[in-house]
């Protein structure tokens, strides 16, 4: 029989505390993350859902491969703790309208397994739950039914390792493909055990030693995707990395210090005042890259916080490039590094951001179509903000913005690759307002060659592959792209 | 087919009744695609050595924490 208790907040603790003790979970059990770190992160204000016994997906998996093997006693059931924006009651779950008020407050849940390590298991909670959601990230529509009623909210997956059946690698895989898997109909979430067969290794996998980062590459290779491993020693190593975030696209951490090393997922990035990135700019500008007098600034060089999903701590944790693990209190991560990372390319990626990057910089500084030559914004920098996305995302942008009509005209009819690395052009003054001035647009299924150049457009100027010649335009300024990373400005949303 | 509608033919019409097409050195500017293919193709080279010591690296690289 399904119990439940409606409750704020505030009284939630004594619900787990008797999950605890129910499941023989003592206090000196606690690993040094458990649920009370995590309600701690979250906003006063919610009240919670909780019901018991609740089936987990990922935590049946690791419960039959492993934990039910073991002589100690581990239960099969969890709790599930759904949290909502206000006060719900029992009658909306019994009514349309009350349904229609639910899905209205209904910010995500977490499970919490009946383990001694790690017990905050499998969660999809929205940014907006927490306290501090001042960042740009990732997100997926996530369905699910609570109390029998049918909702849906917008998360990125996190869990915490139990550190036998999952440790920080495997949590960063399943987090990784948990969020694919409900993006996109091609990808499959994986189970703990998915995982454990994804990679080839002389030795037993379970329990869990950890994985190395090729490992990691190779599991993510197995479940489809055409994945790409950067060394901090790569040119650009963070810029690549910013490109990658920008882009959308999930990335794996491998952090390293010298008791050790730690994988988390990078989403995002934290969302700026204009007046600190007008600071940023007016230092760079001083000192960036000059080739005749033009300075390129690339906004991947805005030292943004990270958004991290870490399995050790909440998600949606803030940290700086250079101190990846600064919100943690245990000294033997303060000197951890970001040393890799791991992109989940989809498969039809042919260009990585090295090459693209790359080559925006030859043809912003071309003799022949390059910013100083052909641009009529006669500006001694230009700003560049450069990102993948679909061709297709891309068009349905470009459709609805504000953007002039004839340049609509020509991205409409262009022949779009299904993916494209877009260099946004700006300068200062219309990048703080969010606005683009030019563009360039690579095939990123094509090759290292100028071939894959299918636009250059700055203002005075448009050279497009489905142009025969080049033209004399003047298509002003237009909002910049923003789908990819989702905030405030989408309502937590995608 | 007669019936599809090419926009872009309408749209350059129009451009070159506005005499806005801009003239170019094709022989200048193939030199000059040339000579970018070159050095991405260098860095591709150069790239493919940073990738493989990154592989070498990652497989030394126990994640545990």
């Amino acid at each position: 029989m399904i119990r439940h208790a409606i409750v704020p907040i505030s009284q939630i603790i004594q619900i787990v505390k008797d999950f605890e003790q129910q499941n023989e979970i003592r206090p000196t059990d606690r690993s040094f993350f458990g649920v009370r770190s995590f309600i701690n992160d979250l906003r006063a204000d919610l009240w919670c859902y909780a019901d018991f016994p609740y089936v987990d997906k990922v935590y049946r998996d690791s419960y039959y491969f492993y934990f039910a093997s073991k002589l100690d006693n581990f239960s099969r059931d969890c709790l599930r703790i759904g949290f909502f924006s206000s006060e719900i009651k029992d009658e909306d779950f019994r009514t349309k309208a009350g349904n229609l008020i639910l899905q209205e407050k209904f910010l995500g849940y977490t499970i919490l397994r009946p383990l001694r390590k790690g017990n905050p298991g499998r969660t999809m909670l929205s940014p907006k739950a927490f306290k501090n959601h001042k960042f740009l990230c990732e997100l997926v529509c996530v369905d699910t039914s609570i109390g029998g009623v049918k909702l849906k909210t917008f998360a990125f997956p996190w869990t915490s390792q139990d550190t036998e059946s999952m440790t920080c690698a495997e949590s960063s895989i399943w987090s990784l493909m948990e969020y694919y898997g409900n993006k996109y109909p091609e990808r499959t979430p994986v189970l703990p055990s998915d995982i454990h067969k994804a990679f080839e290794r002389p030795t037993r996998v379970i329990p869990s030693e950890g994985l190395t980062l090729a490992e990691i590459a190779t599991a993510l290779s197995r479940f489809g995707f055409g994945t790409c491993l950067y060394n901090h020693d790569t040119i650009d190593f963070e810029s690549l990395l910013r490109y990658y975030i920008e882009s959308g696209i999930p990335v794996i951490l491998g952090l390293e210090g010298i008791n050790g090393g730690h994988a988390v997922v990078a989403i995002g990035h934290e969302e700026m005042e204009l007046s600190a990135i007008e600071n940023i700019l007016n230092t760079h500008l001083m000192g960036t890259v000059s080739v005749d007098n033009l300075q390129i600034f690339d906004t991947s060089n805005i030292p943004r916080c990270l958004v991290q999903i870490d399995d050790n701590h909440p998600p949606y944790r803030l940290a700086e490039f250079n101190h990846p693990c600064s919100y943690y209190v245990d000294s033997s991560f303060s000197d951890m590094q970001i040393k890799h990372f791991v992109v989940p390319l989809h498969k039809r990626i042919y260009l990585e951001a090295g090459k693209a990057k790359l080559m925006f910089k030859h043809i912003l500084n071309s003799s022949d179509f390059g910013w100083k030559c052909r641009s009529k914004q006669k500006c001694n920098h230009v700003i560049q903000r450069a990102f993948l996305t679909t061709g297709n995302s891309y068009k349905h942008y470009a459709l609805s913005s504000d953007m002039d009509e004839d340049l609509k005209t020509i991205i409409q009819a262009m022949d779009m690759p299904r993916f494209i690395w877009v260099a946004e052009l700006s300068i200062m003054d219309i990048y703080l307002q969010g606005r683009g001035l030019g563009l360039i647009i690579l095939d990123a299924t094509g090759s290292e060659e100028m071939n894959s150049a299918k636009m250059i457009f700055y203002p005075g100027f448009l050279k497009a592959v489905n142009l025969p010649d080049d033209i004399e335009a003047n298509f002003g300024s237009f909002a910049t792209y923003r789908n990819n990373l989702k905030g405030d400005w989408s309502q937590w949303t995608c | 087919m007669d019936l599809l509608i090419d926009p872009i033919e309408e749209l350059l019409k129009r451009y070159r009744s506005e005499d806005k097409i801009i003239e170019i050195d094709q022989e200048a500017r193939d030199r000059e695609i040339k000579a970018i293919n070159d050095e991405l193709a260098e860095f591709g080279l150069k790239q493919r050595a940073y990738f493989n010591k990154s592989v070498e690296s990652a497989r030394k690289a126990y994640l545990t924490f």
